[in-house]
């Protein structure tokens, strides 16, 4: 095991040009701290656990919360230096010429890019990294468009997508279903104060959701219409100056105001720096600011109230339409229904993370007794081999299940993991770095099926 | 809220107890264990979301002599303001009444500042939950070597 905790310097951070430069063991905390000790009108983008490393969640492929082209860590890092198995120190992008003026401003270098190895990969030690940071903005609105129809889900996500690509907002968005009791809001955890009041559902409420199909009946949507509940709820993230901000949301009402009885409601508005009193109100990644409570917030809850020894998160990637978010519940719903313990997480709804994909994220909780964690187990890889079926795949999973998903990668009889196979044989010719990471294995431990007969 | 006096004490916090407690401590329980017993905290974390919470923290309190911080919940501001560099430049140990998910979170942190747990005792009410007095120092010269 390498552990790369003690290289923990933060090399450069140029506030002009809004990068950053780091070692391994930088976490979150630290690159904020040195942003916030230095005085730089600049932002991080953390996840929820504020200890990670910077470079570890690029590499896994991690996200935050901020606006969209720093959210996605893997695509704002810009630059890598790595030490292959062979001992050499590679430097990706501009960072190969020899005293690159420009490593951290643009990514590709010349001729193939190389950066992808390193990433969910096993092909060397990524020991610097640039990444981008984000401009402090001015300030932050959040606003909520509601509809009320169970096929306004269609409208909704087309008109979401053309928004978002057409950047006229770039926060982060979340899905919910007031009328299927189901959120991804942060309020829903109780990661900061609700933009609208929070409804208790009423026992027939309740009884109407177990008795829907795929989310649907006739008699819930029209409780819902009767009781002006809407069907789903899109809560959208703005950053920039309000005037700014404020004429985007009237762009995007715009855009929206076709769908019959649709709601708009502003949400905060957040001036930045941010005041202390509203630090209680909000997400705090969504504003750039790393913290611990996830630990506190999700590990013993109504749905979970002995706590659990973790989690294992199954989050495959579908189309961004309506559709697929009911097709995902079609078909993975049953699946989950099966579980003992029973599946308390109702409807699914997708992750928005990615500004061109959804990501449906179900963690499936792990407990004290062997018998029902094997049954998780169990159910994760058929979770998994049923999505593979609709096309839907894994963009990140626990090492248990890797090379399994691996293997639902196999368009051309499995033609990319030979190919990578290939690529390991020759960067790590004794296969002594993370063999098997992401299903990749060196020679030695590869029988000549995945070697595709090269022996 | 529970008060103090409702608390039971499980099995494992009799165990931890009664190593706390001993100066027979290297026989009957582990280094770790030893080495807190005797050590008084520098400052007490206590977390007021937890009934019975604050009452413990102070009873401990006068007999340590030392201060308290109090957080609701989250203990990431306290931790970044009040301790983080206290815990990189001198060597105070530290004690606190909480969550296990905060205990979990700062177990983690004190390994990156050479800290180590050295005493964890769980106090369970009949609800279920759970708080945990605890102790984090400077990792003992015993334990010197991989931990």
């Amino acid at each position: 095991v390498v552990d790369c905790k003690r290289l923990n310097r933060v090399l450069a951070i140029d506030e002009d040009r809004a990068f950053a430069l780091v070692e391994p063991g930088v976490s979150y905390f630290d690159l904020y701290r040195e942003i916030e000790e230095r005085g730089l009108a600049l932002w991080i983008d953390c996840p929820d656990p504020g200890w990670g490393s910077v470079i570890g969640n690029a590499l896994d492929r991690g996200c935050g919360y901020t606006a969209a082209r720093f959210r996605n860590h893997w695509e704002a890092h810009c630059g890598l230096e790595v030490v292959t198995p062979t001992g050499e120190i590679v430097r990706t992008g501009m960072g190969a010429m020899p005293g690159a003026a420009s490593w951290q401003d643009y990514r590709n270098g010349y001729g193939p890019v190389v950066d992808g190895l390193f990433s969910q990969g096993n092909f060397g030690i990524v020991t610097k990294m640039g990444i981008w940071l984000m401009p402090r903005p001015q300030g932050f609105r959040t606003a909520i468009i509601e509809v009320p129809r169970y096929d306004d889900i269609h409208e909704l996500v087309r008109l979401y997508t053309l928004a978002e690509n057409s950047r006229l907002f770039d926060g982060m968005p979340y899905f919910a279903s007031p009328l299927l009791n189901v959120s991804n809001m942060p309020e829903a955890i109780g990661m900061e104060a609700p933009d609208r009041a929070l409804r208790v559902p009423s026992p027939e409420q309740l009884e109407l959701i177990a008795g829907a199909e795929v989310g649907y009946s006739p008699a819930l949507e029209r409780y819902g219409l009767v009781r002006g509940l809407p069907y789903w709820t899109l809560r959208l993230g703005f950053y920039g100056p309000h005037a700014v901000t404020g004429a985007q949301w009237e762009a995007v009402k715009a855009l929206f105001a076709n769908i019959e009885g649709v709601r708009f409601h502003d949400g905060k508005l957040v001036d930045i720096p941010v005041a202390e009193d509203m630090r209680e109100r909000i997400h705090l990644p969504e504003l750039g600011i790393p913290s611990l409570e996830i630990f506190q917030l999700v590990s013993r809850r109504s749905f979970n109230p002995a706590g659990s020894r973790g989690h294992i998160g199954f989050s495959p990637v579908i189309p961004r339409t309506g559709q697929a978010i009911l097709d995902f519940n079609r078909v993975l719903g049953p699946i989950l229904a099966r579980m003992r313990s029973g599946w308390s997480g109702g409807f699914i709804l997708p992750h928005l993370y990615w500004d061109r994909a959804f990501v449906c994220v179900i963690g499936l909780l792990l407990g004290e007794e062997p018998d029902e964690n094997r049954e998780i187990v169990a159910l994760y890889e058929t979770l998994v081999v049923a999505a593979c079926e609709q096309g839907w795949g894994e963009y990140r999973t626990p090492n248990l299940f890797q090379d399994l998903v691996a293997r639902t990668y196999d368009a051309g009889n499995g033609a990319l993991l030979r190919f990578q196979e290939r690529l390991k044989d020759a960067v790590d010719p004794a296969g002594i770095m993370a063999p098997g990471r992401y299903g990749i294995m060196p020679r030695r431990f590869r029988d000549d099926v995945t070697a595709g007969g090269e022996g | 809220m529970i008060s103090a006096s409702a608390l039971s004490v499980t099995r494992r916090t009799a165990c931890a107890g009664i190593a706390a407690a001993s100066t027979l401590a290297p026989f009957a329980a582990s280094a770790r264990e030893a080495a807190g017993a005797s050590m008084k905290p520098r400052l007490i974390l206590c977390d007021t979301t937890l009934g019975g919470s604050a009452a413990l923290a102070e009873r401990w309190q006068r007999d340590a002599g030392c201060e308290i911080a109090f957080f609701a919940a989250d203990v990431t501001p306290l931790w970044q303001r009040r301790f983080h560099r206290a815990w990189n430049t001198q060597t105070p140990a530290l004690g606190g009444i909480t969550s296990k998910e905060t205990l979990f979170c700062l177990e983690r942190l004190a390994w990156d500042a050479g800290q180590r747990v050295l005493v964890r005792t769980s106090l369970a009410d009949r609800s279920g939950a759970t708080l945990w007095r605890w102790l984090i120092a400077p990792r003992p010269a015993r334990m010197e070597g991989p931990a």
